[in-house]
């Protein structure tokens, strides 16, 4: 059950704190259903998943930094963290405590001051390098962490100390976790990676008491199994049949249904040894969260051969649509089109181009693509947009709910595009069916584009210069701010209705990791990973 | 995402990679690719690549983004280069590989024959007096540097000989609108205080922009302070008439000299130096 005596500190904080007043649109937890009510609620003072909530809107009820007074936002603190150079995480604070992950350590900061508290740092073995990590997972206590070994790894959030570990997968097969796991009730689910790499994808959860597994939902089927269709019979390209599940997915409580993306099939380019629509890749899949049975996907890109995961995050947006009242899955697919779809019933709802793309002619009324000739791979090469990184990939949309908008980071670009057979070969790290090329002269372009919600029209957008693979998300307030780092490597902050950029930082960086907000001790924060460090803003005090 | 790697290894000189990679049995290992300059290994090396390497490193070696380009031709010993291909390279995502030696250095002579002369004979020509054109008459160091004499205006040029062929440096002189590097774009400039000036963009974002003006000084602008600025993509700010000044035999023994210029550094000891 829920410790009441944080409960209620954190209770009174967040409801009758005097700043909290100026600061938060006050939404009153009940005490008994704390837990459960701070991860499904939208976020205030406390950022407590990799999105900030379930939703995946990256939405925060603070509003002490509005419009009116963000040019005054200064730099607050910055911490350093060993172990990487190269920061993806998206930190996560409860109660004036900063967790954040860099490789395979943990830190737990003071989130006012940027002073560390603790650090577990996870060994690994031998010839197994550091990768990204995205951050952590809180439950009550605990705190869960995927290391590049593959293991999950549950500490106690007060001291960092380990309480248990599970093997999610094996490195030796070319397997990789990165991403920040999710916890559920009384689970935590985390997905795997390397899909490249010929490693057959699946979901995982485990029992948050004593990491257990409890489940997992294998994202490519083994033949006799549903969907086993959409592979040939002739071979085993199932086997390594990718589909990865590389990033943190979404949670509907009360539908008590879990989003996850799936990556693409493997070998990347070479699709004529899996024909098929090789499901359940490129897919969002809903599960059920206590069994992980599937209630419904869809399939963005059928048999892919692009390499456009479709692992962006599934958004859950409550909206009206068309009238009435309906639960929304919005995404803005690497594939180059925006979708919305009722996550309920998996039921296409809406698709639309955001970003430059020539593969498709457009989407049929079920939302499948009508796929143009002569976009898949060749021997020599063939041009084709979205570039190989996609129209938007694992940086952090966000939405505004006040104005319907979703706030996308955008890539306009093509790839030359190359295939040829691709036997899989255990441990040798590629199974990509060759590869690719940027086109010389003609460099992809960033943007941050604001989407209607309804439409999927374009309401504003900026260009990013700088470089291509800058690769900063987005934050959206209730002080009528969109934060994006941009492509340059600064935080800038837009104005949510009209887009014009208000104030930037320069971080000294390209970047990969999304800014999240907090509030600590009577001040809101933004905080943003880039390089090595940590990055805190506030207004003056 | 895979940003570093082989390329950043090359990059960063040997001196990093030699501490960081060699053990006694990579001393044995011979400094020159027995497969140098072998044109059945470099298309074997090439298609080893596409499958092996592409994926991070593009299908031209010119980087995809996940990995650095490979053909700026700054990287010294083909051991190093095995080095970094066998063992990856610590803090970055160049993974390691097994592939037998013979592979290994199919690769090794493909990717000296990316962009570079490294596998191309000397170009013909007196260096000597390509060197006194250079410096004189083609009057390319009042834009060019080559080991601390010229300007800093255009592309400093101690290692083109080696990031370059000796086709793509003619054309450089012939064309130079034919390809502009990313890196030196110029743009022609209005402040709001009315001075005009011609500039290389040396760095730009949405709000700042950093440029090198003819005469060489910085040019540190806040974006407000600017009324118009024209990024010429397509129009190189080198004049186009280098070689209509230029007999056959000085454009020859020009690019003789060019073709010379290695990083005498990171090329030291090793076959491809050619001072």
């Amino acid at each position: 059950m829920h410790n009441v005596r944080v409960s209620r500190r954190t209770f009174v904080s967040a409801a009758a704190a005097p700043f909290v007043a100026g600061i938060v649109r006050p939404v009153l937890p009940s005490v008994q259903n704390y837990w459960a009510d701070q991860l499904a609620g939208t976020p205030a003072e406390n950022w407590l998943t990799y999105h900030g909530d379930y939703s995946g809107r990256r939405f925060s009820r603070l509003a002490a930094i509005a419009r009116a007074n963000v040019k005054r936002l200064q730099a607050a603190w910055v911490y350093q963290a060993e172990g990487t150079s190269h920061q993806e995480c998206t930190p996560v604070v409860r109660d004036g405590v900063m967790y954040v992950t860099a490789s395979n350590i943990v830190y737990a900061l003071d989130a006012c001051a940027g002073r560390k508290i603790w650090e577990y740092r996870a060994e690994l073995p031998e010839g197994i390098k550091p990768e990204v990590n995205r951050g952590v997972a809180l439950s009550e206590h605990r705190l869960f962490f995927a290391t590049a070994d593959c293991r999950l790894i549950a500490l106690d959030a007060r001291n960092g100390s380990r309480v248990w570990e599970a093997r999610v997968a094996d490195h030796r097969k070319e397997y990789r976790l990165t991403q920040a796991p999710l916890v559920i009730k009384d689970k935590v689910v985390v997905g795997m990676g390397y899909g490249d790499w010929g490693a057959r994808g699946y979901l995982d959860c485990y029992d948050q008491a004593t990491g257990a597994l409890v489940w997992r939902f294998w994202t490519v089927p083994r033949p006799g199994d549903p969907f086993s269709e959409t592979w040939p019979e002739a071979n085993n390209a199932w086997e390594n049949g990718g589909g990865c599940t590389w990033m943190t997915g979404t949670y509907d409580r009360e539908a008590n249904l879990i989003y996850w993306g799936t990556g693409n099939p493997a070998p990347d380019f070479y699709g004529e040894g899996r024909t098929g629509d090789n499901l359940l890749t490129n897919c969002v899949v809903a599960l059920d969260a206590d069994t992980g049975e599937r209630r419904w996907h869809f399939q963005f890109t059928p048999h892919d051969t692009h390499d456009w995961d479709a692992c962006e995050c599934p958004m859950l947006v409550d909206a009206a649509w068309r009238g009435r009242p309906r639960k929304l899955l919005v995404e803005a697919n690497r594939n180059g089109f925006f979708y919305v779809l009722d996550r309920i019933t998996g039921e296409y709802l809406l698709g639309k181009v955001f970003a430059t793309q020539t593969w498709a002619r457009g989407l049929d009324p079920k939302g499948r693509p009508i796929v143009i000739e002569g976009t898949d791979p060749t021997p020599a090469g063939v041009k084709v947009c979205p570039t190989v990184e996609g129209a938007s990939n694992w940086m952090s949309p966000s939405y505004s709910p006040r104005y319907g908008l979703y706030y996308v980071v955008a890539q306009d670009g093509c790839t030359i595009y190359a295939s040829s057979a691709a036997p899989f070969q255990e441990g040798k790290n590629n199974y990509q069916g060759t590869g690719t090329q940027r086109l010389p002269g003609d460099p992809a372009r960033m943007f941050i584009r604001a989407l209607e919600l309804q439409t999927g029209e374009k309401r504003w957008e900026r260009p990013m210069l700088g470089s291509e693979w800058s690769w900063g998300g987005t934050l959206a307030t209730a002080g009528d701010l969109v934060f994006v780092g941009d492509a340059a490597g600064n935080l800038v902050a837009h104005d949510a209705e009209k887009g014009d950029a208000l104030w930037h930082f320069y971080t000294g960086r390209d970047l990969s990791a999304s800014p999240m907000t907090y509030a600590s001790s009577g001040r809101q924060f933004v905080a943003l990973a880039s390089g090595s460090a940590i990055f805190t803003f506030a207004l003056p005090e | 995402m895979l940003r570093t790697g082989l390329g950043l290894c090359l990059a960063l000189g040997l001196a990093w990679c030699c501490a960081a990679g060699f053990d006694e049995k990579d001393k044995k290992d011979p400094v020159r690719n027995p497969l140098a300059r072998n044109p059945a290994a470099i298309e074997a090396g090439g298609e080893l690549f596409r499958a092996r390497c592409s994926f991070c490193h593009g299908l031209d070696g010119k980087g995809g983004g996940r990995g650095p380009n490979l053909t700026s031709g700054e990287w010294g010993k083909d051991s190093d280069i095995f080095s970094a291909i066998r063992k990856g390279v610590p803090g970055t995502q160049m993974p390691p590989n097994d592939l037998p030696d013979a592979e290994t250095w199919q690769l090794v002579a493909f990717i000296r024959s990316l962009g570079g002369a490294g596998d191309q004979p000397p170009v013909a020509g007196d260096p000597k007096r390509g060197e006194e054109i250079f410096f004189g008459k083609a009057r390319c160091a009042s834009c060019h540097m080559i080991r601390g004499r010229g300007s800093p205006f255009g592309p400093e040029l101690s290692n083109v000989g080696a990031a370059r062929s000796a086709a793509k440096i003619r054309q450089s002189i012939l064309e130079p609108s034919a390809e502009i590097l990313s890196d030196w774009a110029g743009a022609r400039v209005e402040l709001r205080s009315g001075e005009k000036f011609d500039g290389v963009i040396r760095n730009e974002d949405n709000f700042s922009v950093q440029l090198v003006d003819r005469q060489g000084r910085f040019r540190l602008l806040d974006k407000r302070k600017i009324a118009r600025l024209t990024r010429l993509e397509k129009e190189s700010l080198m004049p186009g008439d280098i070689a209509g000044t230029l007999s056959p035999d000085e454009l020859q023994d020009l690019l003789a000299f060019l073709d010379r210029q290695r990083s005498s550094e990171a090329n030291a000891g090793n076959e491809y130096s050619r001072p």
